[in-house]
């Protein structure tokens, strides 16, 4: 599996020379994070001070709490064309703002269940939750990800 | 005393009770065939009022967040089972004043899907008539008669009702219709199955042209009994432009998203947007679909409980979802 | 609009596996952006002095900062551009290090990628408006969650700054871990001496509020502006009364465990933990009491001079205001006996823990200090203590280091030697002595050279019981030999852990902690006293292990902290909060229903009609409403939903 991986990281590199290869089946696929600020982007930042090499392909937008993410924003990211959507916050209990992960969790439930109905695989859509100091975890979390999306390869749904 | 009778007095006592200032009931078309909601203001227009299959409309809808004009006016209406749900979603939000209202339960037997019909026959529907319970004599424009069996022709979420019966209602025309054992019973999501079954390729395929046919008129957004945002619309947003003005499938299907999303664990698949859309998307199955998916996260059914509050807009620390 | 994009070098951390200078030559490309620099260390003052001539020059109104995760440098390069006349909201960062340069060793992928998170940060910069801050004003009181050393020192400091502080601590008296020591290292003076003086003057301040035997139920409000619940326990015996007589712990026939000697020998159901404790009053454990299990008894009732006592005493609860909060929760031992089967898991009479030995060491403690066997209560001739037991061993999910059990072992190995006499043998089992302080290494020394403790690097793998004596079987790895050592008693230096309830805690108090429940600091060498939740500070264990020494430098610093917190009479506010633009407002109150905060409320237009108001003082902008308003006619500042979009629409781009 490890090994794997690797193979998955490394083909997954971006040489840029390729814009034209949109949509091509060897393009290395494209991941959208949409994470909170304090745990997770925190441990985004952990992992990185601890050198944990994770694949490229993760492209990370920050928000202040999961709460603050409309489950839409993911189906935004399908339609403009992401591979895959990660979505990450804080562990029950442990939210900045008390309960905003709380309400996140049930919408993003849906979500996931939702977009599956849309014939996107559930390998494409991935919500969970690391704290500030779970560096490795985070590594963990992004590399099998996107090892899971770049097995599927990019994306060339019609609908969304 | 028929439930149609039940219903015109309830109105005509009411408004001549002063109770409402006006009654939202359903009345004929242009012929038999086709009912419409109706608006009675005088007490003697109260016989105009019908009650049949075809009454299909959700009269919610006319009611939903504030009242029409004036503001302060006192409205009756009436509500089949299913519609009643929308009225119980908007009260446990304190969308509608309680107070305003008067509701006039109609107890239903199933509800005629006027389109599946109008797909057997060649020619233009002109007459339809229910010579007994559970019957439907059609009449066509060349002439042609035929008796149907209501159960083969009736709206796809009539053949697993769960609520016949008004949840939320003053009064009641008529005696109840028999209940299923809900303790017993889970809801029927068969219809689901097919879909379910396909590949996600398939799928995909299948929604592109599907919502490709989508001309964005808003009817199913207008029509939805549990829809608060009026005008105000997110989809008609520029600023934010969450969903892009241009017209194609994946936009047209993800302003059908935000529109799912807004009433999820308030929309309990009355139907009401299915059966507005011009274009025949099949907008019923996608609420079906969310309501499964409600009803096993939380074992929650919107629309039941006036003391239940939707399930997004609360939470529970001992939810068991996510890793 | 005109931006400036400046791609820092970092030295070699981000150059090192990211084009810098090339990112600057590309960056131009972008729309809007009119100027661009690679400068070598952005954070230094000539990379700041660099921005800020850019904008004067160039006449910028938004820069981007593509440097490190703006957790680290955000506030500096806010007051960068603030410095040269521009709104501090205008600037964006871009965290090409943390989340590029140094998790991708390769410099295509790393460039690659770093491009695309300067276009998403330009993107985003497009989207900012000029916010401007609002101003609170501030509750001078501090509440401090613990009456340890750290909450005694953090409270002394705070008093003495004219602050007024309230303590409130868990158990009936103040003192904490520190109170039940007998010596301190490296000194060897009496803990109890330089202790109790301090805990008198907590009492005896006029600026301190002790509320011992009780705990924090809720915390609401803000930086400046806190609102928390206490709940006083109830003791049974009403303390505006109780004088600490003694006479009912004497005469009372229940016995009970005593928590503060760790459970050697019992107290009394009625129980005062100390002698020296502060307040001095009796409390009863309720579980014990031979009244409240069988009805009858009243001994106390009948032998109290004062008339304290007071069986229908119920739980109070009081609610405070406070301007900062500091938590000073302390430590519990690791509770060795349930992990450590292969050490007796508690079964062998005569294997404590060392925080027992230091009661037993205490003169005040239950053998007056008079050092025993556990079993039969003789002499021990031979006293064996191993080391890192709940400490570094992933084994029992402790990999960190205890930090004081090296220490606080030697101290007891040398007071053994004091106490039991110098023929006695006493062997240390230790992996690595760990001695960093100062005067620690020459403590080690001296207890190795003058006093002849015997140190033997390597693990007991197993203790049990042979003909009276504990039989300890382990490895001298530096001579490569088992070892079979027949001893008297076996002290186990057990780790320490973050307090019971220490998690819930933080979780009232929206603090992140780690996996062991240790709390997590706002960054581990610049606030190390601070939390990432404005306006409350941490001291001593709570946040990690440490000794004495270092407890009560952190109380001071974080005493420092919170006076420079509450010497302002106002607070600016972050301005990134919810605002709700009235012409969509639909009136569904949905976001007044999902705020943590309460911060939605109903606000009468002039026409009559009631829409949405989000109170901006009350605001964290958490952005819960946001999400969840059905018409997005609510805007989290600085992060909007076309920002969102906008850096979705930018990442992918490129797909379609």
């Amino acid at each position: 599996m490890a090994e794997a991986t690797n193979n998955q990281a490394s083909g997954a590199a971006t040489t840029g020379a390729a814009p034209g290869g949109a949509g091509a089946p060897d393009r290395p696929v494209k991941v959208v994070g949409i994470v909170c600020n304090w745990c997770s982007y925190a441990g985004a930042d952990t992992a990185g001070v601890g050198r944990f090499k994770q694949p490229a392909n993760l492209r990370l937008i920050r928000v202040p709490c999961t709460g603050r993410i409309d489950p839409l924003f993911a189906l935004k990211a399908f339609e403009k064309g992401a591979d895959g959507v990660l979505i990450s916050g804080c562990h029950p209990g442990d939210c900045h703002y008390s309960e905003g992960n709380y309400y996140a969790r049930r919408k993003f439930e849906l979500a996931e269940r939702m977009i599956h109905h849309l014939g996107i695989p559930p390998e494409r859509f991935k919500w969970t939750w690391v704290s500030a100091s779970e560096g490795q975890r985070w590594q963990k979390v992004v590399t099998e990800f996107v090892a899971g999306v770049q097995k599927l390869g990019p994306r060339e749904g019609k609908a969304l | 005393m028929s439930r149609q009778d039940h219903i015109r007095e309830f109105a005509a006592n009411a408004l001549t009770e002063k109770r409402v200032d006006y009654f939202i009931g359903w009345k004929q078309g242009y012929n038999s065939s086709e009912m419409i909601p109706a608006f009675v203001t005088d007490p003697a227009e109260a016989d105009q009022l019908v009650w049949n299959p075809l009454c299909h409309h959700n009269l919610v809808t006319f009611i939903k967040r504030n009242m029409p004009e004036p503001a302060d006016a006192k409205v009756g209406l009436c509500v089949k089972g299913c519609d009643s749900r929308t009225l119980v979603a908007l009260l446990q939000e304190g969308l509608v004043d309680k107070d305003r209202l008067y509701v006039v339960g109609v107890p239903c037997d199933g509800i005629v899907d006027r389109r599946k019909l109008e797909k057997m026959f060649s020619s233009e529907i002109t007459e339809i008539e229910f010579p007994e319970r559970g019957k439907v004599k059609v009449t066509t424009r060349a002439g042609e008669t035929k008796e149907l069996d209501q159960k083969d022709v009736e709206l796809i979420g009539c053949a697993h009702c769960r609520y016949p019966n008004p949840l939320y209602s003053d009064n009641t025309a008529g005696p109840l219709e028999k209940e299923p054992d809900r303790e017993e019973t889970k809801p029927d999501w068969s219809a689901l199955e097919q879909y379910e079954s396909l590949s996600d390729d398939v799928k995909q395929a299948l929604l592109e042209k599907i919502y490709a046919t989508c001309i964005r008129c808003f009817a199913c957004i207008h029509v939805c009994p549990v829809c608060v945002c009026w005008d105000k619309c997110v989809n008609r947003s520029r600023q934010p432009e969450l969903v892009s003005q241009k017209v194609g499938p994946k936009e047209n299907l993800l302003f059908q998203m935000v529109h799912m999303f807004h009433v999820a664990g308030r929309c309990p698949s009355c139907g009401a947007c299915d059966r507005a859309c011009p274009v025949e998307i099949p907008l019923g199955l996608l609420h079906a679909k969310m309501n499964k998916e409600i009803y096993d996260m939380f074992g929650f059914e919107p629309g039941v409980k006036l003391d239940e509050k939707p399930v997004f807009q609360v939470f529970d620390l001992k939810d068991q979802f996510g890793d | 609009m005109r931006i400036g994009v400046f791609v820092c070098h970092c030295g070699s951390n981000i150059a090192g596996t990211v084009d810098v200078a090339e990112l600057a030559k590309r960056a131009l490309t972008l729309k809007d952006v009119v100027y661009s620099d690679h400068p070598m260390y952005t954070c230094s003052e000539p990379g700041q002095a660099g921005i800020q001539q850019a904008i004067k020059d160039k006449k910028l109104d938004r820069v981007v900062v593509s440097a490190c995760s703006p957790h680290m440098h955000e506030q500096t390069f806010r007051r960068t551009v603030e410095g040269a006349g521009m709104n501090p909201y205008l600037m964006e960062m871009a965290n090409i290090r943390e989340h590029c340069s140094w998790i991708h060793p390769d410099m295509a992928e790393g460039t690659e990628k770093a491009w695309e998170i300067i276009k998403m940060a330009v993107a985003k910069a497009r989207q900012l408006e000029p916010l401007y801050a609002n101003e609170v004003s501030v509750n001078k009181d501090v509440l401090i969650i613990g009456g340890g050393v750290a909450g005694i020192q953090a409270a002394l400091d705070l008093a003495d700054a004219g602050l007024k502080v309230t303590i409130v601590e868990k158990e009936t008296t103040i003192g904490g871990t520190m109170a039940k020591l007998d010596k301190t290292f490296p000194t060897i003076d009496c803990s109890a001496c330089i202790l109790t003086p301090r805990m008198v003057d907590c009492s005896q301040h006029e600026n301190i509020t002790l509320m011992t035997y009780s705990e924090v139920e809720k915390v609401s409000g803000y930086v400046g502006n806190f609102t928390v619940d206490i709940r006083r326990k109830a003791a049974m015996v009403d303390w505006n009364k109780c004088v600490g007589c003694d006479v009912c712990v004497q005469k009372c026939p229940a016995k009970a465990p005593n928590l503060f000697d760790e459970g050697l020998e019992p107290t009394k159901a009625i129980y005062i933990p100390f002698p020296q404790a502060v307040p001095k009053r009796a409390a009863i454990q309720v579980d014990y009491c031979r009244y409240f299990q069988t009805g009858k008894c009243k001994v106390c009732e009948r032998v109290c001079p004062a008339g304290a006592i007071d069986y229908e005493q119920k739980d109070t609860s009081v609610t405070k205001e406070f301007g900062a909060i500091v938590v000073a929760t302390g430590l519990e031992v690791f509770p060795w006996e349930e992990h450590y089967s292969e050490y007796g898991g508690g079964k062998i009479k005569d294997v404590i823990s060392g925080l027992q030995y230091e009661r037993m060491l205490n003169a005040s403690g239950p053998y007056g200090g008079h050092v025993r066997r556990m079993s039969d209560g003789a002499d021990p001739k031979t006293v064996v203590f191993i080391q890192c037991v709940g400490s570094r061993d992933e084994s029992v999910n402790r990999p960190y280091c205890s930090s004081v059990c090296c220490m606080y072992t030697a101290k007891q190995a040398l007071l053994t030697k004091d106490h039991c006499g110098m023929d006695t043998d006493v062997y240390v089992f230790y992996i690595d002595i760990r001695a960093t302080g100062k005067g620690y290494e020459e403590f080690i020394k001296r207890v190795q050279t003058e006093f002849g403790v015997k140190y033997v690097r390597g693990r007991v793998s197993k203790l049990y019981e042979q003909d009276g004596k504990v039989m300890v079987r382990g490895t001298d790895t530096l001579l490569g030999e088992q070892v079979e050592i027949p001893a008297d008693l076996v002290v186990l230096a057990s780790g320490i852990q973050p307090a019971d309830g220490a998690k819930q805690l933080a979780q009232t108090l929206n603090i992140s902690y780690d996996e062991f429940g240790f709390m997590k600091e706002g960054h581990p060498k610049l606030r190390p006293v601070e939390t990432n939740t404005a306006g409350v500070f941490l001291a001593g264990v709570c946040q990690a292990p440490k000794d004495i020494p270092a407890t009560v430098a952190q109380a001071s610093g974080t005493a420092s902290k919170v006076i420079g917190l509450l010497a302002k009479d106002k607070l600016k506010t972050s301005p990134q909060i919810a605002v709700v633009n009235q012409k969509n407002c639909v009136s569904c109150w949905k976001c007044i229903e999902v705020c943590p905060f309460s911060a939605p409320e109903k606000q009468e237009l002039r026409d009559g009609t009631y829409k949405s108001h989000v109170i901006e003082t009350v605001c964290q902008g958490c952005g819960i409403c946001v999400a969840t308003c059905p018409v997005n006619t609510i805007e989290l500042k600085g992060f909007t939903t076309d920002a969102i979009l906008d850096q979705i629409e930018e990442v992918l781009q490129s797909q379609l």
